[in-house]
């Protein structure tokens, strides 16, 4: 095989764009999608309960969110 | 010009370092950066071997990679936050259990 030392390569944006745009577009397309599943997610699981089970009682007040819901008893 | 061993052997110390924290660190967001570090080990042997042979798909894959360890990393701080929200640790060892 021809060895080819690093740092020779062509590889202009142009190139790559071409492969990314072009050749792989498919993958890119779903990425996509999956970054929406992702964003979904994390705002999901990230979000405190009570703003998932009551969503139009606007923002609640400090008192009944408290910052950290410890529910039942830790294995500690 | 460097050559490629040396890309290749770095890559696999970092693999490596990746693996050594996930196994012995306890500690969930350690554990996640060990994770992170494994993917970027990949990823700099993607793009050695891209970087010898020419082949541009190569740095494309490593896109992909990136782009899927960002939505993991999202999806995994959002069950961290959740974790520790019930449990008030992020000790590896006493979130031995799924369910409350």
């Amino acid at each position: 095989m021809q060895m080819v030392p690093i740092g020779a390569l062509k590889g202009d944006p142009g190139d790559i764009a071409r492969l990314l745009f072009h050749d792989f577009l498919l993958p890119f397309e779903v990425t996509s999608v999956l970054i929406l599943i992702a964003i979904m997610g994390a705002v999901v699981l990230a979000s405190r309960p009570e703003a998932i089970a009551r969503p139009h009682h606007g923002t609640p007040g400090p008192q009944e969110t408290p910052e950290l819901v410890a529910t039942g008893k830790d294995h500690r | 010009m460097i050559p490629l061993s040396y890309y290749l052997l770095l890559s696999g110390i970092l693999f490596a370092c990746g693996v050594l924290g996930f196994l012995i660190k306890r500690n969930i967001i350690t554990i996640f950066m060990s994770i992170e570090l494994m993917l970027n080990g990949v990823n700099l042997s993607f793009v050695a071997f891209a970087a010898q042979w020419h082949a541009l798909s190569g740095q494309v894959f490593v896109f992909f990679v990136m782009v899927v360890a960002a939505a993991e990393t999202a999806v995994g701080l959002a069950i961290i936050i959740a974790v520790y929200r019930t449990r008030e640790t992020l000790n590896v060892d006493r979130v031995n259990l799924l369910k409350l």
